[in-house]
């Protein structure tokens, strides 16, 4: 027993031993399941799975993670300390995403997957953007099982979306480097920033690209034809057009004129060639790709009870978000524009009384600080505009009789954080609220491009390369008349070249475009474009007070903004600049 | 290892330096923790049983004010900031209802709650039971165990009406059965059986509402409960919801976990082949299962909250029933979710919830398994004054964690051992380490290593010339040790990745959407292993026949081709993914540990033993992927791991207006300066405060020295023993700022330190003025919050008694033995509280002191 048992183990001991040194490849174990490119390029079906997650990276201007708005600019103040509104009026844009806030993250956020892949703010995700599309662009021979239309439309998406990104960098952190390489980790990769302009001419260059490329309704193409009616928020030729008249108008004004080398005036050649292409897309809206929506349905830019995407025949451009329900009110608006009582949050983004003395009268008359005590004149007969934006008291924002807001001192809705008696009601339906619970179909989005705001380009493009009276060359527009369309729209009496209550035309459109687009991201950006945000009447936050019965108006200061030369750019997050001289600091910072 | 049984365990061992480790292969780069079970030995069967019952408590907390001193701080704090930003003031609390939160006449409105009072008991109990049983005849030898664990948890747990108790308790059975078989002369077989099963009960409330720690809430929100049985809450108070009611209405949940441990272990003495020889093949197959449930869900009750202003209401004479009609009015009702209170219904409790046990996705996730065979050839030979002894071995490993591929590890390592009459010691390692993580090409890294040593005292001349030393050995080791803990799997190929999920255009959404498809992980096909190159200089020493015993050791290691992660890395943004990790980190590591230890035996049996112990280290990075341009005292190349870094305070706070302006100011948030602030050194006098001027300051968070001591005193039957430990050279940051999100969150440095513009605290604070809504405006605090984390602790006491022999004899026992046991008794530090230094956050789990007492009984 005691020998067979030993010769065993010895046999057997060895054997198993020595046979071990022959299997080498035991640790040979990549798994079976590994993706091949084919698998991610081959097909239309792929590639377009493969260009998807890049449409996530767009922003929604007031959407991003849970508590930030865009309103940054003064248009809003905002009591809470991490709120981006109170950052914003602060200037304190080095803080505007405390560290380990994961559940604040918001756009101005530079850390990496604060809430996952597709939340790290607007710096970390548009680089990502533009890497998707370059791989995209460089990836396309692959592209072997797919139609001639299908490859144009992927590759028309590839050079908007690889543009999108780029300006979306640009406007808020200045000149960058185009990148149009999907780098490899070995590469150098120390590429100079280029000055604003250069970087717009290279975006310009995608943009015709794309527009040559894309369909105006991908309803109408084969793959589109598909899925009829859901396609929206896809890049369509309109918005490759939309984007470059609106880049160039970027381009061309003062702020980015004189950090490309020039004066801090606009300058017309961009302008021109905005003019130019913002005719195109109106021209587009006249064949009836596009049209403003009537007045009754004006909310549907915006946002909509009825689980509809809020997207008209007036969008051009938005991220499409799939959100739908109370989640988006209690979570995600209600974080930052709508009252604790009905659905909100500590945080609330309150309109600056100075943004709310903007808005007309509705017979075209400028808002006077004496009709504050005019029960007649304060809040009502005031251009339509203003109670679709704003909320005041004795509003009722639903159904049941507590649903009406009590922003008097001493008010219901009159917390300590709410610092001036107003809400934004822009994307906020009657009846989504806590009380009413009419929240099951709420879905809201903020456009990044309509055609309301391509007519106020245009106007803005023609008014200061020729004049407010003169259309683009080969156009049958003028400026004035581009704003009339818009202001009609809103049931608001047209205007001239000299507009009455106003200094200049200028004067005018700019204000046309605070009240349009009010909240929808642009003050900031618009302010500081025109060079005219560290001018005194933008910096101060102004409240009013009154009593329950409306018998005494006062107005008062509440926060001066700090805006001084360094905020017309971001700061770039430190440990990119410190990397090589070419990627220098903007200035300030 | 937590749910290693101590009383199973015969020893503990810690080897460190690179030939002690080799056999281990690549588990040991960073060291060994070596448990060895307990086993039989040849005799009768001896059965003994031991019993212990344990009380624990909180170690140092560190609370927060009461609501009448946070309300006082909190108007301070708006005084001296609301000339900067106005915003504040509405929260400004009117002098009567400051009166309020101190004479407590209205608790229900202005009440003041000690949180930690209400969701801690003050002590929890635990108790444990083992049975063990050895002893070996011929043929086998035994060991066995069972053992059973309850321990409870401080958090305050009630059936108040709910219908269940979430009480937190844990149960552990845990086995062990270790058996060896001598089958042969030549040849023994060992089976290891082990394991345990446990079942944690715990409230399964949402614990983002009651775990933000016993001491970082508000006290002045809400009463618990108000007088008519209704608990309180209100939505708006979402950051700090009613920690009781949460804990205790959010139903229960059960985690059951189970593991086996399996090993065979097959010993071939193989002498017949040729002397010295034998062979050793074990097997050993760990099964960890987890599974969840039985439980209990519930929806939770109606809540409300009485906003204080009802006070404004209230007029003297009123009836109860007056008064409650008003409370009425300024009462807001929060309802469980699911009612909807415009329907017209009204409220109806919904019962509680009852769920059988299953294995859901989080815990499949978690369940474990591993195979594990080794084959040893050892040989162990004498020649003369020549011990010759050698072993080959190889073993493979392949385990996985829930749903992950499996994951594969090969070792082959060869060691040769060789002894002159004891006295010179030669040793030579070969590991051959296989990793999957890296490419064929890299795949296996060969780590050798040396030891050497010289036993001088058992030389002549030695004993001649040192007679008082006993023992004097001097060893030297060196070797190479690979790593590849911490490198991401399928690095080496890259992982696209194919997703279900879509992106969906518009509504309704079309069903065609596409899959998404992700670059994902960027391949780098050249990562390999890290390598440490350890060398360990020691000395043992015995003196006066072993009275002293002292042994040192001095160690250096330098540790290259480091793993620098994704998150590690510095590459220019446009890059636009995340970058890919690399093996470049350089680190430098030297230190030393010396022990020594008295022992003495007295004639009349008094036995006594003092011991102590200092370690160092210290590590410098030589090279981390430092930005170029950063300045040099920002890199981290030069400086220890973890270096403590902050902005350096000038002496003293601003005083005054003026001085505001005529010194330097930070970057950001200029305008919210105020009187009272601290100022910063302007280390790079560029003109500004801001990121540039942080710098290297104080000692690492993780500490330089640990050092400590035991003292034994054994008479007859008592002993009694005393463990302190303690570290120095650290730092780290806690902070506690004041009113965080605008709630009433301050501590007693708040109120002992804050300049203050009315007393004395002008020219005498050391904590900046107290800031309300604008805390994160302030000038930065710079150093203020670094903590010294030094700290000498008494880690463990004991005294205990064996009854004399006679005495337990005439029970029918062998011995008999009772102790009482102190864990963490006392903590000699300047931290305000004991807590584990790598959570910073106000829901760490703070520390806790046991007291336990046992009885040993063996039969």
């Amino acid at each position: 027993m005691k020998n067979t048992f030993s010769k065993l183990i010895k046999y057997v001991g060895l054997t198993v031993l020595l046979g071990m040194w022959s299997c080498t490849d035991y640790l040979d174990q990549t798994p079976d399941a590994a993706v091949s490119e084919e698998d991610l390029f081959g097909t239309y079906r792929d590639f377009q799975g493969f260009l998807d997650p890049a449409y996530s990276l767009v922003m929604d201007l007031n959407g991003h993670a849970l508590t930030t708005s865009h309103c940054i600019g003064g248009e809003v103040h905002n009591s809470t300390p991490w709120g981006s509104g109170a950052r914003g009026n602060n200037g304190d844009y080095l803080a505007m995403c405390p560290s380990g806030a994961t559940l604040q993250s918001n756009f101005w956020c530079t850390d990496d997957n604060l809430l996952g892949d597709t939340d790290s703010g607007l710096w970390i995700d548009s680089w990502r953007g533009i890497r998707i599309a370059n791989i995209a662009l460089e990836k396309l021979p692959l592209l072997t099982g797919a139609t001639e239309e299908e490859r144009k439309l992927i590759e028309g998406q590839a050079y908007f979306l690889r543009a999108f990104f780029h300006w979306e960098l640009i406007r808020a952190w200045g000149g960058m480097p185009y990148v149009e390489k999907a780098y490899s980790p070995t590469d150098d990769l120390k590429l100079p920033r280029l000055t604003y302009q250069q970087s717009t001419d290279k975006l310009v260059e995608d943009l015709n690209k794309a527009a040559s490329l894309l369909p105006t309704n991908w309803d109408n193409t084969n793959v589109g034809a598909a899925a009829k009616g859901s396609n929206t928020g896809r890049a369509t030729k309109g918005a490759a057009l939309s984007l470059k008249a609106k880049a160039l108008l970027y381009a061309g004004s003062p702020l980015m004129n004189k950090f490309s080398g020039g004066s801090a005036e606009y300058n017309k050649t961009y302008l021109e060639k905005s003019a130019a292409a913002a005719w195109e897309v109106i021209q587009l809206a006249n064949q009836g790709v596009y049209a403003l929506v009537p007045w009754k349905d004006y909310q549907k830019n915006f946002a909509t009870s009825d689980n509809t995407m809020p997207w008209t025949s007036e969008t051009i451009f938005e991220k499409v978000k799939s959100g739908v329900g109370s989640g988006e009110l209690t979570n995600r608006l209600g974080r930052i524009f709508t009252p604790v009582r009905m659905g909100g949050n500590a945080v609330k983004d309150c309109p600056n009384q100075a943004y709310v003395d903007l808005f007309e009268m509705a017979d075209g008359s400028r808002y006077k600080e004496a009709y504050d005590s005019d029960n007649n004149k304060r809040w009502n007969g005031r251009d339509p505009r203003f109670r679709h934006a704003i909320c005041v008291d004795r509003d009722k924002m639903g159904t049941a009789a507590s649903t009406v807001i009590e922003l008097f001192d001493g008010g219901k809705d009159r917390t300590a954080g709410v610092v001036t008696p107003y809400y934004i009601r822009k994307f906020w339906p009657v009846g989504v609220n806590t009380i009413d619970k009419a929240w099951n179909g709420f879905r809201w989005n903020t456009p990044h491009l309509r055609l309301a705001e391509v007519y106020l380009i245009y106007a803005e493009a023609v008014s200061e390369a020729y004049s407010p009276s003169s259309t683009a060359p080969g156009a049958s527009l003028t400026a004035v008349e581009a704003v009339n369309i818009v202001r009609r729209r809103a049931n608001m009496p047209d205007v001239t070249a000299t507009p009455a209550g106003y200094t200049s035309f200028r004067e005018l459109l700019r204000n046309e475009r605070f009240v349009e687009l009010c909240f929808e991201g642009h003050w900031w950006y618009d302010i500081r474009r025109w060079y005219v945000a560290t001018q005194p009447e933008y910096k101060l936050v102004t409240s009013l007070n009154f009593d329950k019965n409306w018998t005494k108006f006062t107005r008062s200061v509440i926060f001066n903004r700090v805006f001084d030369e360094r905020h017309y750019w971001m700061p770039i997050p430190r440990s990119q600049t410190l990397l090589y001289p070419e990627f220098g600091q903007n200035p300030g910072w | 290892m937590s749910d290693v049984d101590p009383n199973q365990v015969e020893s503990l061992s810690i080897l460190k330096d690179a030939s002690a480790t080799a056999v281990f292969g690549v588990k040991g780069a960073n060291g060994v923790i070596l448990i060895t079970t307990r086993r039989g030995k040849l005799g009768k069967p001896s059965l003994s049983y031991n019993s212990t019952l344990t009380a624990t408590t909180l170690s140092r907390t560190y609370p927060m004010l009461g609501s009448y001193q946070g309300n006082l701080l909190k108007n301070r704090a708006i005084e001296n900031e609301v000339a900067k930003n106005e915003t504040s003031w509405p929260s400004y609390v009117p002098y009567k209802w400051l009166q309020y939160y101190q004479n407590q006449q209205y608790p229900e409105l202005f009440p003041d709650i000690d949180w930690q009072d209400e969701f801690a008991n003050d002590v929890a109990w635990s108790q444990k039971h083992s049975l063990d049983i050895s002893g070996g005849t011929k043929f086998v030898k035994y060991f066995g165990s069972l053992s059973y664990l309850q321990e409870s948890d401080i958090l305050a747990t009630k059936d108040y009406g709910q219908g269940y108790d979430p009480d937190f308790n844990y149960k552990r059975y845990n086995f062990r059965s270790n058996l060896d078989f001598s089958v042969t002369p030549t040849t023994t077989f060992s089976v290891n059986l082990a394991g345990y099963f446990g079942r944690q009960q715990r409230p399964a409330g949402d614990k983002f509402n009651f775990w933000k720690g016993f001491t970082g809430r508000p006290p002045d929100l809400y009463p618990v409960r108000y007088s008519d049985g209704t608990w309180a809450d209100a939505a708006q108070f979402d950051r700090y919801e009613n920690a009781v009611y949460h804990l205790n209405y959010g139903g229960l949940t059960n985690e059951n976990r189970s593991e086996i441990n399996t090993d065979f272990i097959l010993k071939q003495d193989l002498s017949f082949i040729t002397e010295g020889l034998s062979f050793t093949g074990s097997l050993s197959y760990d099964n960890r299962f987890f599974s969840y449930g039985s439980n209990i869900s519930d929806d939770g009750e109606v809540l409300k909250w009485i906003d204080p202003k009802a006070v404004e209401e209230l007029l003297p004479g009123m009836t109860e029933e007056q008064i409650q009609a008003v409370y009425e009015k300024y009462t807001i009702y929060q309802f469980p979710s699911g009612f909807n209170g415009a329907s017209g219904y009204s409220y109806v409790e919904q019962p509680i919830n009852k769920t059988t046990e299953v294995v859901r996705t989080q815990e499949s996730n978690q369940l474990y398994r591993s195979l594990f065979y080794q084959l040893a050839m050892n040989y162990k030979r004498t020649f003369g004054s020549h011990n010759f002894g050698g072993t080959f071995l190889m073993n493979r490993n392949e385990k996985a964690t829930g749903t992950d591929f499996l994951t594969y590890r090969e070792d082959w390592v060869g060691r040769v051992t060789y002894n002159f009459s004891s006295r010179y010691f030669l040793e030579f390692n070969g590991a051959y380490n296989g990793s999957e993580k890296f490419s064929n090409e890299y795949r296996y890294g060969f780590f050798p290593s040396v030891a050497l040593g010289w036993l001088a005292s058992e030389e002549a001349f030695f004993k001649s010339l040192f007679p008082i030393a006993n023992k004097f050995k001097v060893r030297y080791s060196n070797g190479i040790v690979g790593n590849d803990e911490g490198i991401r799997r399928w690095l080496y190929i890259g992982n696209p990745e194919v997703l279900t999920r879509t992106w969906q255009f518009g509504a309704p959404f079309p069903n065609n959407a596409y899959p998404w498809r992700l670059e994902g992980t960027i391949a780098n096909p050249e990562i390999h292993w890290e390598t440490a190159h350890k060398q360990n200089v020691g000395v043992e020493i015995g003196l006066f026949n072993s009275l002293v015993e002292i042994n040192a050791d001095y160690f250096w290691e330098k540790r290259t081709d480091m793993f620098l992660r994704e998150t590690e890395r510095n590459i220019p943004i446009l890059f636009g993914a995340d970058p890919v990790g690399i093996n470049a980190g350089k680190v430098n590591t030297h230190g030393f540990e010396v022990d020594a230890k008295l022992n003495k035996t007295f004639s009349n049996k008094l036995f006594f033993s003092i011991s102590g112990m200092l370690a160092y280290a210290k590590d410098e990075v030589i090279y981390r992927e430092d930005p170029e341009l950063a300045p040099a005292y920002q890199k981290q190349a030069g400086f220890q791991i973890g270096q403590s870094r902050s902005l350096l305070n000038q002496p003293g706070l601003i005083y005054t207006w003026d001085q505001i302006y005529t010194g330097v100011l930070p970057q950001n948030n200029t305008a919210f300066m105020l009187p009272g602030d601290f100022r910063q050194i302007d280390y790079n006098g560029d003109g500004q405060i801001n990121d540039f001027d942080v710098v290297p300051y104080g000692y690492p968070s993780r500490p330089q020295f640990n050092y400590g001591s035991t003292l034994t005193l054994e008479y007859k039957g008592l002993n009694v023993m005393a463990q302190f430990f303690g570290v120095f050279n650290i730092n780290s940051a806690q902070s506690y700022g004041e009113f965080g999100l605008g709630y009433t969150l301050v501590r007693p440095l708040h109120w002992e330190e804050a300049w203050s513009p009315e007393d004395d605290r002008i020219e005498n604070a050391t904590y900046r003025g107290l800031r309300y809504l604008t805390a994160t405006n302030a000038a930065p605090t710079g150093t203020y919050y670094l903590w010294d984390r030094s700290y000498l602790k008494l880690q463990n006491a004991e005294i205990g008694y064996r009854l004399p022999s006679k005495l337990t004899q005439s029970f029918g026992l062998s011995a008999l033995r009772v102790y009482l046991n102190g864990n963490n008794l006392f903590m000699i530090s300047e931290l305000k509280e004991d807590r584990d230094v790598k959570d910073s956050s106000d829901r760490a789990y703070p520390l806790t002191r046991r007291y336990s007492l046992g009885v040993n009984v063996v039969f």
